[in-house]
């Protein structure tokens, strides 16, 4: 309790004269088994009441908010009182987060001493008076732990909602959004110079090969029609424009059961209230979502923010809880947002044919992972109101963490799963007999073919180009671009735009000049050696595994010839001897690929030496014999060489 | 040198060796279309695709579509009554223009022009006469005219459509271009063949190859079967590369009626049972549907990604998994994009992008830029390739976290669009089986699955409920699927997504008054569905583009159904209304005027709100005074804004001081 009077005092010197934090609060750490001096409490509410400082209290348990008894949750008795001046207004504070806590609940059941019981009626009436609030630990561990993004003060827009003719003044809040914390849009700076921030020039130019820049007052807008420009200028555009007024239409009710979530269309849900101050309205408002709730029908709405924006359309589904009367609105699809693809009733193939046994066991496994009432107390699970985004609180780690250790590697963690990991664990531990018994009944078959994939894409990154500028944005991410494996077709991504001026755009190796590729990617210095050395090796594996015959032999041996070579030079051995134990050991499970490891030897393309270069740790005579040496005998049970091969893969890669 | 292999081939063969010709032909041109660009595209194969881009195999799949239209005298009788009533259906103003069947196949192919441009613009089309005149094709054929090379649709040949379709224009131009000849000996084998060549030739893959025929006659070579024949077993060649072929028969005056069974039902390969169901339609039923003008976009069934669903380990440690592919259902349909032309050409242009330092100008590469953000006064620097990492956490795939009541999602939980899932048995066997099974059970049981999604390699991962859903037919209608089966997956918002907003507890109504807005209710329901609503604003822009490119002075109509009909509403439930209006309202109250006469109104009743409402006057004399007292910055941007408003004053931008400089300016010219 003293600590609160040196929080108190200390808070009061440091916020003294100073403006602009929106509220004194004092955190305390407590287990509630320290002594107090009852005198001096009143004493210290009082002060503490003057300054307007709320008091949060965080302790083991808070008695009346667990189990009856007291005790589900014991307590170090030796836990120091740690106590932490915390201002609101600070939303950098990052760094001296308390998170990793030595506070363990869950250990072993322990009555709470007659000290700790008053120590709680206590604590108790300071948050009171106060207007602070108990926290447990395990509430504390779940705000604490979570980096808040910045609080977002709600900001109301207004219509006026038309109903024949009954017309309501309304206000919409954002109530759900995707949080996207604005401090995650990174600027881009110069490497060498991180003080300066990069320009960036965006010109025109023709789309020919004279590839002349246009001023931007020869340019004018149009539109595709087939092959057809149409230019359309901006006048006319806007004369075209869809005229519509602000707003906030009821066009007619429907069956709330016809609402089908797969169709709920838009990024926002917003939250629906009559406007403070007409007291009639809001009756009249109050009126409609109690008819509509009892009715059950929810409201279909044409919504125009303003004269200038495309009308939507959406629905509004009446919400009343015991001190909140609203409705909820969420945007709609027109008719060309449906795609109405098709699928074949499941039950048609034979093979899909469920019988009891099958069923009966996947009853079982709901049954043992119904997260309905799992969590403690019987509350429902991972209920998306705690459940935090792992990817922001992971962001605001890793800032944290540069900020405070510049040099040091990233550490990424915090996925879902660790966050909630003793739950899923029960839940796991739980179904995994299940599983064994839906394993035998089902007999799941895989057909190995992403296995193949996955090795070779994670390992090689090769395709990270192009799944970055799909991940630019869910919307329309099945729109055709101009996929494609050769590089040129990257000119999308701004890389290889800065670099367009230069030649071809390049930043991945294509199978069509790979040599150029190659020598064009190593004088750029980007990316790393490191990675266009192993796009270097995937072609390489590529050419001699697609090759008919020994159709591309040659041009495999010709970018072998080239890695061997830039390895050389750029003293790392041991990217290409690598590749070429891996290439004798392929020649020995695989048919055909004894030719090319046969090309290798005719042409003594050693391994590299310590002769050639420093960094090499293989002698001459290591290297001679590695070539000489027979390569292991075939494997002749065709079935098994795939896999093997796989397994070899990934040796290579990991050396890599 | 395709075209040269397609020469040098002797064409002249006898038709009983065609097939195998053809045949040979075709595997000659694609192996040469592979070798050259085998090293650029790797190789076209589907495999490969694959396996570089999982989930999105096709790269491009465009249809092709060929008319084949005959031009014999006939086609420039006037059109029996059937077609006639059929085709005014659609074309009520022009009832009197199309007279011929000849304009009629050529409206048709205009709208199928104009729809494809708007659905699928990638598409290739063209359009073969013959019976023709005049000659324009790669061998020499007599009577056999290529209007249109298959290629994107463009304007100009929708102009040019047009004009063949116009009652004025259309003899001269027709007689101009190519002309029909009185002559019978035209052969339907050698426009096939024309087809069939066109497709090979063509630079794009095609997915889809289809044959329109339009055609007056039923039996084109009655007189003469050598070329009967030949055009039959061409036309089973063309089947057997995957060519479709289709009929569209077309009746004038003279010829009443089109009997599949004379020679159709061999080129068509029709069944006798298709034959009766063919014979027996009415001839314009899908002709009908080729001059409808839909302004509609299509979208091809292609998976977003396909990926493991994941129902975790069994005690050994393998992992139960089994392949869904997700499919997009809903997604906004984009606008038409905004180009930018060369004013001197009308030509498309380029954007270049670069970076550069601003002091040297110096033009950066992208290993010189890094990230930064700035905290606490402190500058904090990441790699591109660390903020990828930081973005990645698990493999693409869906996670099984456990099950969930249905009633455990609240109306307000919802944050974007999601998708649909079906299995895949590609990757793994037995996918099917157990997915139907989850299916059923959680359907049974009103239960939603709860997953960890992670879509693609570089994306957090976001928690879905995948959302059981049965197959529903329409009652009335067997044919009409509302709904596949499978799982939507539905996305949930993260606690941090959640705002925490102003309660709103207005006084609720008592029992009797909520009646009265039941009323309202029940006399305004209707069954909502989503296709009901076209896009306005869409819509519009579409035919206004149309419009623009073919020189149009108006575009097509439309009519937008989001506007409710007030009129209408009231008629309805006028009675209730007015009820309403007197038991809630004061006798005088006018509802949903603005703001300010309501604020008013407030200040009238002596009611609540201190905050300065200031009447629009009021404001002004305050931001003179306070410009005159050069304390114009205390003032808040809405007032300064209003101000310039009303004194019609333009500043430079949108920042304060540029509203404070135009209003100094302002009131510095009226002194």
């Amino acid at each position: 309790v003293d600590a609160i009077v040196v929080a108190a005092d200390h808070l009061r010197r440091e916020t003294e004269g100073k403006h602009g934090f929106a509220a004194k609060r004092v955190m305390l750490f407590s287990n509630a088994a320290t002594t107090f001096n009852d005198h001096s409490l009143k004493t210290i509410l009082d002060s503490l009441r003057r300054q307007d400082i709320i008091v949060d209290a965080i302790g083991p348990t808070w008695g009346q908010q667990d189990e009856e008894d007291d005790n589900e949750e014991n307590n170090h008795p030796g836990a120091p009182m740690d106590m932490n001046g915390h201002e609101n207004g600070d939303e950098n504070s990052d760094a001296n987060r308390p998170t990793t806590n030595g506070h363990q609940h869950r250990t072993p059941k322990k009555p709470l001493t007659q000290q700790q019981q008053t120590g709680i009626r206590v604590i108790g009436e300071i948050v009171n008076t106060t207007d602070g609030t108990l926290f447990t630990f395990r509430e504390a561990l779940t705000i604490l732990s979570v980096h808040q993004a910045k609080l977002v003060k709600p900001t109301a827009t207004k219509y006026i909602m038309q109903l024949a003719d009954l017309k309501l003044h309304i206000c919409t809040y954002i109530q759900v959004k995707d949080n996207k914390p604005a401090i995650f849009r990174l600027k881009k700076v110069y490497a060498r110079d991180p003080t300066t921030e990069i320009k960036v020039d965006r010109g025109r130019y023709t789309k020919d090969e004279q590839d002349q820049e246009i001023e931007k007052e020869e340019l004018t807008d149009g539109f595709r029609y087939g092959t057809t420009f149409v230019p359309i200028n901006k006048e006319t555009l806007d004369e075209m424009k869809y005229q519509s007024e602000k707003c906030f239409a009821i066009i007619a009710f429907s069956d709330a059961n016809m609402m089908r979530r797969s169709i709920y269309l838009g990024d926002t849900v917003y939250e629906v209230i009559s406007e403070p101050g007409f007291e009639e309205e809001a009756q009249a408002f109050a009126g409609l979502v109690q008819a509509m709730y009892e009715t059950n029908t929810v409201a279909i709405v044409r919504k125009c923010f303003s004269e200038r924006s495309a009308p939507e359309i959406g629905f509004l589904r009446p919400h009343i809880a015991h001190d909140h009367i609203c409705m909820y609105y969420i945007k709609l699809p027109f008719a060309e947002d449906l795609r109405e693809f098709e699928f074949d009733n499941l039950d048609i193939t034979k093979r899909n044919q469920l019988n009891e046994e099958q069923l009966k066991c996947i009853d079982n496994l709901i049954t043992t992972m119904d997260l309905t009432h799992a969590d403690r107390g019987g509350d429902e699970a991972f209920r998306p109101e705690v459940v935090f985004n792992p990817y922001v609180q992971r962001m605001f780690q890793s800032i944290a963490r540069r900020a405070v250790t510049p040099d040091e590697p990233l550490s990424l963690s915090n996925t879902i799963m660790e966050m909630n990991e003793t739950l899923l664990r029960s839940v796991a531990s739980k179904s995994k007999r299940v599983l064994n018994t839906i394993y035998e009944k089902f007999g799941l078959r895989d057909t190995d073919r992403r296995q193949k994939i996955t090795t070779g894409d994670a390992l090689f990154g090769n395709i990270d180009s192009s799944t970055k500028r799909r991940l630019d944005e869910n919307e329309n991410v099945e729109e055709p671009t101009a996929d494609s494996t050769a590089a040129p077709a990257d000119s999308g991504s701004f890389e290889s735009q800065a670099a367009a001026k230069k030649k071809a755009a390049l930043r991945n190796i294509g199978t069509l000049t790979p040599v150029e590729d190659f020598k064009l990617l190593i004088e750029q210095g980007s990316p790393s050696f490191s990675e266009v050395s192993k796009q270097m090796c995937n072609i390489i594996l590529e050419l001699v595994h697609n090759s008919h015959a020994d159709a591309l032999f040659e041009k495999a041996f010709q970018c072998l010839q080239c890695l061997r070579e830039t390895c050389i030079n750029k003293l790392e051995p041991k990217v290409f001897n690598d590749l070429e134990i891996l290439l004798k050991r392929q020649a020995s499970t695989m048919d055909g690929r004894k030719d090319f490891w046969q090309k290798i030897i005719d042409e003594k393309f050693s391994l590299i030496t310590s002769e050639e270069c420093v960094e090499s740790n293989v002698i001459p005579v290591e290297a001679n014999k590695f070539l000489e040496e027979e390569t292991p005998v075939e494997n002749i049970n065709n079935a098994g060489t795939t896999n093997e091969q796989d397994g070899d893969d990934e040796d290579l890669f990991d050396l890599i | 040198m395709l075209l040269r292999i397609l020469d040098a081939i002797p064409y002249f063969e006898t038709y009983l060796n065609s097939k195998h010709n053809f045949i040979e032909q075709l595997i000659v041109l694609s192996m040469s279309l592979l070798d050259q660009n085998w090293g650029g595209l790797d190789s076209n194969d589907e495999e490969a695709l694959d396996d570089n881009y999982q989930g999105r195999q096709i790269l491009t799949s465009r249809d092709g579509t060929l008319m084949l239209i005959e031009c014999a005298q006939e086609m420039f009788e006037s059109l029996s009554k059937t077609m006639k009533s059929n085709a005014s259906i659609d074309d009520n103003d022009d009832e009197s223009e199309l007279k011929t069947g000849f304009q009629l196949v050529m409206r048709a192919c205009q709208s199928f022009y104009q729809s494809k441009i708007i659905s699928n613009d990638k598409d290739l089309s063209g359009i073969i006469l013959y019976g023709t005149e005049k000659n324009k094709n790669t061998f020499d054929f007599n009577h056999i005219y290529i209007l249109h090379e298959l290629a994107q649709p463009s304007a100009d040949r929708i102009i040019q459509l047009e004009n063949l379709s116009n009652k004025d224009t259309y003899k001269k131009s027709f007689n101009d271009l190519f002309g029909s000849t009185p002559s019978k000996g035209y052969s339907l084998n050698e426009a096939l063949w024309t087809c069939s060549n066109l497709f090979a030739n063509s630079p794009q893959r095609l997915t889809i190859k289809r044959v329109f025929i339009f055609t007056c006659n039923d039996q084109p070579h009655a007189t003469n079967l050598t070329l009967e024949r030949q055009a039959k077993q061409r036309a089973k060649d063309l089947n057997d590369v995957g060519i479709q072929v289709e009929v569209f028969p077309i009746l004038t005056e003279t010829k009443i009626k089109f009997d599949y069974k004379k020679f159709f039902q061999d080129v068509l390969m029709l069944s006798d049972d298709e034959l009766e169901v063919r014979n027996n339609q009415t001839p314009t039923g899908r002709l009908d549907e080729l001059l409808k003008l839909v302004y509609s976009k299509e979208h091809k069934k292609r998976a977003y990604c396909t990926v493991p669903l994941s129902l975790g380990k069994s005690t050994d440690g393998t992992p139960l998994q089994l392949s869904v592919s997700v499919f997009n259902m809903v997604r906004p349909c984009p606008k038409p994009t905004k180009i930018k032309l060369d004013m001197k050409t009308n030509m498309e242009t380029k954007l270049v992008t670069k970076h550069y330092l601003p002091e040297t100008a110096e033009i950066l590469m992208p290993s010189d830029i890094q990230y930064g953000v700035d905290v606490s006064n402190r500058r904090v620097l990441f790699d591109a390739d660390e903020i990828k990492a930081i973005k990645k956490f698990t493999d693409p795939g869906f996670q099984i976290l456990g099950f969930k009541n249905l009633s455990c999602l609240l109306p307000h939980h919802y944050v974007k669009p999601g998708h649909f899932i079906y299995p895949d048995e590609k990757y793994i066997e037995g996918s099917s089986c157990l997915f139907n099974a989850l299916l059923k059970r959680c359907l049974e049981k009103n239960m939603f699955i709860l997953c960890q999604f992670t879509a693609r390699r570089n994306t957090p991962p976001r928690l879905v409920a995948l959302i059981p859903q049965a197959e529903e037919i329409n009652k009335k209608d067997p044919n009409d699927r509302l709904a596949s089966n499978g799982f939507h997956v539905y996305y949930l918002p993260y606690a941090d997504d959640m705002r925490t907003l102003p309660k709103n507890d207005s006084p609720r109504l008592p029992d009797d008054k909520v009646d009265l807005f039941k009323n309202v209710i029940r006399n305004l329901k209707f069954k909502y569905r989503p296709e009901r609503f076209e896009n306005p604003a869409l819509q519009t822009l579409w035919r206004n583009i149309e419009a623009t490119a073919l020189n149009k002075d108006q575009p097509e109509e439309f009519t937008d159904l989001t506007i409710p009909n007030i009129e209408n509403q009231n008629k309805k439930v006028a009675e209730y209304v007015d009820e309403i209006k007197q038991t809630i309202f004061p006798p005088d109250y006018v509802m949903g005027v603005t703001k300010r006469t309501a604020a008013k109104r407030k200040t009238d009743t002596g009611a609540t709100s201190t905050s300065a409402k200031k009447t629009k006057a009021d404001g002004d004399v305050d931001v003179e005074a306070a410009a005159r007292n050069n304390s114009l910055t205390k003032l808040t941007v809405p007032i300064l804004k209003e101000y310039c408003k009303e004194k019609n004053l333009k500043a430079s931008g949108t920042r304060k001081q540029d509203l404070i400089d135009v209003i100094q300016k302002h009131i510095g010219i009226d002194e």
